[in-house]
Parts: C-alpha cells; sequence; structure tokens
C-alpha cells in the first residue's frame, strides 16, 4: 500500500502512518483534519512576519542588511494579492510602530522615493503601487497626525496621485495642509529632507495662495527654506503662469523685496495668450514696478529658466523646437507692437534686443 | 577649513597680488588662438557674458549638442538677482574672434527643493553639489563635432590626462581681459577627491574665476570626456573644485540638454 504524499511544507514533520497507528492518534497528527488555514490568513501572516522581521533588522541589522530587508519586503507586498497587502500595511501603519532605515529621504525620477528614512514613510510611499484606496486612507490617517514632515509629504503626494487616478479632489484639504506644515515651528525651524519636497504639493495644484508664506522663506538668506521657497515659486511660475501673474499683479506686496527674482516668474508667460499678455502688460503697466524691474523682465523673456530636478508631483516639461519657436516668434511679435505704439518709450534698449534675436 | 568661493566672476574684476609662478600648485596657461578654435575638444569651449541683476559677468560653458551646452549652476541664476539676462555664448573665443556667437533661449538649473544651495551659503560645499546648469542656444554652432560627456566619475582617478577649460577673468584679465581660453591640469597621478557627494576637488591645480562652467576633460581611449564642471575655487589659490557628472547629472543632460 502506498504511502500517502505528505503535504506541501510537512518534510521531515513525524507524521504517523495511517495503517501502523490508531485512529486517535492518526486525528492528532493528520493537517487535513484540521480546519485549513485560508490562503487570505496565510498571506495576511506572511505579510505580518516579514513586517516584524523588517523591524528587527532596522533596529539591529547593518546597512546592507537593513536595505535587503527593505527590499525583500516591497518585492512581497508587491508579489501578494494587493488587497491583503494593502491592508496588512494599513495595520501596521495605524498600530504605530516604526523604526529608522538609516538612509536619507531622497525623491526619485517618478516621484517616487529612491530612499526613506523610515519603514513607515517607506511603506506610505509603497503603498499608491499596490492598492490607491489603502493609499489614500493610509495618507489620510498619517495627515491626521504629527509624527513628522516627511510621512505628511508622502501623504500629500499619495492624497494628489489619488486625484488624478480617481478623480477625488484634495486640493482644499492639500493647501489646508501645507499651510499647516509650514506654520508648524518645530518643523520651520529645522527643516527636513522631506519638508522641503513638500514644496512641491502647492505647486503642483497652483496654490497661489501660499505665495505670501513662500515670499517670506525667499527673505530668510542663507536658509535651506530660501531656496526651496525660490524653486517652488519658480517652477509654480512655469506650470502655471497665468494664475501666478494674475496673483502677483493683485497682492503687489508679494515679492515686492526681491524684485529682480519677481520679474523672472512674469519671463514665463507664454504671449501666444491673450490672457497671459494682458497679465504681462498689466505687469508693465504697474507704477509699483521699478524700471530695472520691468528691463529684467523683458530681457528675460529672451531666455526664462527653469529648475529642473526629481520632484514629488511636478515635471519641467522639455524644450523643444516648435515650441521655443512658437513663443519667440510671439515675444518678437508683442515687442514690435509695444515699440510700435510707442507704449513703453523707457524700455527701448531691452525691445530692440526681444525684436533683434535670432530665431530658437 | 580653506575658504572656497564661486568663480564667477563680475567683468572688469581683477585679483592680484598671486603669483603664478611661486606656488606649488599649477596654474592656468593660456590657449592660443589657433589651438582654441581648430582643435578638439578646445574649439567646443566658449565664454559666456551675462548680466545679474545689472552687473555684467562672465563665466565659461561647452557645447554639447546642436543648440545646448553644459555650464554650472551660479552662471545661471543667483538667490538675489534671479535668472541671469542677456546671455552671449561665443564659442572658442579667442580676444575679438569667436567660432560663433548666440544668445540663449532657454536655462536649465539642475537644483531643486532640498538642493541645500543656500542653507550653508552660496560658496558651500552643499551648494557646490548641485552647481550645474545647462543653456539652450539660438542658432547652430560652427564646430565640427560636440563635446562627449560621461557619467562615470571614476575615471578621475589621476590614471589619465585632466585638464579643465575655461575663460579666466582674474589672474590673466590685466593681459587678456578675460577673452582668451585658459587650461589647466593636475599635476602628475595628482588625483580629485569626493568631497561631498558630487562634489570633488583637486589641490595639485587651480582654476580662476570666469573658468566656472567650463569643462573639466580627462582623455580616454582616444576620446575627450566631460567628467565634470568647474565650481569653485580657494580664494589663496590652493586648489579647486569640480561638480562631477553622476547618473543624475547624466540624467538632467539625456533630458533637457540632448538636442
Amino acid at each position: 500500500m502506498l504511502r500517502p504524499s505528505p503535504p506541501t511544507g510537512s518534510e521531515g514533520k513525524a507524521v504517523v502512518p495511517l495503517e501502523t497507528t490508531g485512529a486517535e492518534a492518526v486525528r492528532a497528527e493528520t493537517p487535513e483534519m484540521h480546519a485549513a488555514p485560508s490562503a487570505e490568513s496565510m498571506a495576511t501572516t506572511r505579510i505580518e512576519q516579514a513586517l516584524a522581521s523588517v523591524l528587527k533588522t532596522l533596529r539591529n541589522g547593518s546597512p546592507d542588511e537593513k536595505r535587503a530587508a527593505l527590499a525583500r519586503l516591497r518585492e512581497l507586498l508587491l508579489a501578494e494579492d494587493p488587497q491583503i497587502a494593502a491592508a496588512a500595511v494599513l495595520a501596521f501603519l495605524t498600530a504605530g510602530e516604526d523604526a529608522e532605515t538609516g538612509m536619507e529621504f531622497e525623491v526619485g525620477s517618478s516621484g517616487a522615493l529612491t530612499a526613506a528614512n523610515t519603514l513607515r514613510i517607506f511603506l506610505l510611499d509603497l503603498l499608491p503601487q499596490i492598492d490607491t484606496e489603502a493609499s489614500r486612507q493610509a495618507s489620510m490617517e498619517a495627515l491626521g497626525l504629527r509624527r513628522s514632515a516627511d510621512e505628511w509629504a508622502v501623504a500629500m503626494r499619495n492624497l494628489a496621485w489619488a486625484d488624478v487616478k480617481t478623480g477625488t479632489q484634495s486640493a482644499a484639504l492639500l493647501t489646508a495642509k501645507f499651510g499647516e506644515m509650514i506654520a508648524n515651528p518645530e518643523w520651520v525651524n529645522a527643516p527636513s529632507s522631506g519638508f522641503l519636497e513638500a514644496f512641491d504639493v502647492p505647486v503642483h495644484i497652483a496654490a497661489v495662495q501660499v505665495m505670501p508664506q513662500l515670499a517670506e522663506f525667499a527673505n530668510r538668506e542663507d536658509t535651506p527654506l530660501q531656496q526651496a521657497a525660490l524653486v517652488a515659486m519658480d517652477t509654480m511660475a512655469n506650470l502655471h503662469p497665468l494664475e501666478v501673474m494674475n496673483y502677483l499683479n493683485g497682492n503687489t506686496a508679494v515679492m515686492a523685496e526681491r524684485p529682480l527674482v519677481r520679474a523672472d516668474y512674469f519671463t514665463k508667460a507664454d504671449l501666444t495668450d491673450a490672457r497671459q499678455l494682458a497679465a504681462v502688460e498689466t505687469y508693465m503697466g504697474r507704477t509699483d514696478v521699478s524700471l530695472e524691474e520691468k528691463t529684467k523682465f523683458l530681457n528675460g523673456l529672451a531666455a526664462p529658466g527653469a529648475f529642473v530636478s526629481d520632484s514629488l508631483l511636478t515635471d519641467i516639461p522639455k524644450a523643444n523646437l516648435a515650441d521655443l519657436t512658437r513663443r519667440h516668434n510671439a515675444t518678437v511679435q508683442a515687442a514690435q507692437q509695444w515699440k510700435s505704439s510707442g507704449r513703453y518709450p523707457a524700455f527701448e534698449e531691452p525691445l530692440n534686443y526681444l525684436i533683434g534675436l535670432e530665431a530658437p | 577649513m580653506r575658504p572656497t568661493t564661486f568663480l564667477r566672476i563680475a567683468l572688469g574684476f581683477i585679483i592680484g597680488g598671486v603669483s603664478m609662478t611661486a606656488q606649488a600648485i599649477n596654474f592656468p596657461t593660456i590657449i592660443g588662438e589657433a589651438i582654441a578654435q581648430s582643435v578638439e575638444p578646445y574649439y567646443t569651449t566658449g565664454r559666456i557674458v551675462y548680466l545679474s541683476g545689472t552687473l555684467g559677468y562672465q563665466g565659461s560653458a561647452t557645447v554639447i549638442g546642436s543648440r545646448s551646452s553644459l555650464t554650472c549652476a551660479h552662471v545661471l541664476f543667483s538667490t538675489t538677482n534671479g535668472l541671469s539676462t542677456n546671455m552671449t555664448f561665443r564659442i572658442a573665443q579667442s580676444n575679438h574672434s569667436s567660432r560663433s556667437v548666440h544668445s540663449a533661449s532657454k536655462l536649465f538649473i539642475f537644483s531643486g527643493y532640498e538642493a541645500k544651495s543656500a542653507a550653508k551659503g552660496e560658496a558651500s560645499n552643499a551648494a557646490f553639489q548641485h552647481d550645474l546648469g545647462g543653456l539652450r542656444f539660438r542658432g547652430t554652432p560652427n564646430v565640427p563635432k560636440y563635446a562627449s560627456w560621461s557619467a562615470n566619475p571614476g575615471l578621475l582617478n589621476g590614471n589619465y590626462f585632466m585638464m579643465s577649460l575655461g575663460y579666466g577673468g582674474a589672474l590673466h584679465a590685466p593681459f587678456t581681459a578675460g577673452r582668451v581660453m585658459l587650461k589647466s591640469s593636475p599635476q602628475s597621478k595628482g588625483s580629485f577627491q569626493p568631497i561631498r557627494s558630487a562634489y570633488w576637488e583637486n589641490y595639485t591645480y587651480n582654476i580662476e574665476p570666469g573658468m566656472s562652467g567650463g569643462p573639466t576633460y580627462v582623455y580616454v581611449g582616444g576620446q575627450w570626456l566631460i567628467l565634470g564642471i568647474n565650481v569653485s575655487g580657494y580664494t589663496n589659490y590652493s586648489g579647486s573644485g569640480y561638480r562631477v557628472i553622476d547618473a543624475q547629472a547624466g540624467n538632467f543632460i539625456s533630458q533637457h540638454l540632448s538636442l
């Protein structure tokens, strides 16, 4: 008589052959007699064990061991059933356990992190790849706590991503949360990498109403806040030129202390757009703007600039020749019109400079 | 710690009092017009003249595509004056002669929210590690070929011939008005040292203000490759600093300066 094969995973266990033992003993040892664990609970157990193991490694392991443990966890979470993985991660995040990874918070080219500084941030970063709704839920929970600005940065990014994917509307919440973030003295006084990267959130949603706070940060000389604020405002002007120009025209005190930088924000204007042309002409007509600032603006129209980096949400479009040519033609046409109409007699030199530019 | 400084130079500003021969370190030398304008890779490097606010400055850049050049970020932007304007790029300039002259159409600064360029003052290692930029210019450059680059800073190991090029507007300015190409090379086997991330230094040769944004080449396998960009020097001329081309910089170049 053939012996039954041991079920998978039972190799080496003392399974007693049926024909050689009494019935009671067989009942105690044969796996088929137990209620079999569901695939779901087995997956959950695997993930829970993996999370516990990673926590242990992060607390005691070497840098290489930590990296390897996180890589294995990522692989496992992306391989398991998304709903089960998401539920397990949500439960872990809700429980509040955490450990530092020994790495720095670092944003990659797609907005995903290339390195997370804590396990919770690693999981928050990974959740959008597993399940959008779980990511949204975990992010809302994270924003209800004040554990770290880095968590908030990833949580806000997740909500913005969820908006794109599912059509939810988080712009008002994101604006409010960004406002809370930059009003937190503890985070402002020692800005972390995630705190600074989160300046991309208002840029993404064109929250021009935060510009006064950004302008205030821009005046904090030689600080990380200054750099982040200047990059944020410049990028916002690149991606949302009309909104930024209209805001600055309506709020003349904003960036008045850094007028030559303010001029840059108007150089992003696409003068093929009548509304943007009108905003530029409003700016040129402002009596509070100096001749020096307006000259800087006109000169800057020839070669607007952009900050380029790996950011949480936004991406600066590549310059292509067709777009550069279209904008060049519109700029030269506007300059010619301004000159021939005698509208800006004090700016003949910069207007001639624009008119004389070679095509891109 | 020795004081480092950006190599941006206000036009007409002259630093005096440093002997170029009495130091145990190499100093830049002048490249003649024939070589600057006819020999690879010299003919791809040019002089940039621009305004930052209302003041004129000069820096250097290198043609790496049909309308693209590589330079450093601090010639393109300052926290006080914002973006530079009125850029003129004179390729292989030698006094009043150049291969071709171009104005810019777009500036790209490789620097993000967390770039820390202002975190510890502009002249800081943190700033230098992000000190990379590029400009798109108008018209087609009159060069036989474009400069090549490599995201392989490991080649800056002292085993290959290296040189940095640019347009010095300080030590040589009294004689050249900053309009001639300069070249400076490390002493034999003088290798580069990583200081902070992508910011490296070399203490066997100098570059001078105005050479900012110029290329640092290595000659490997019969090819000149840009491995770094000149970004800093010591105020006492005891070394020089470079933003090396790493993978991130390579991605930036491929994405935004590939034309």
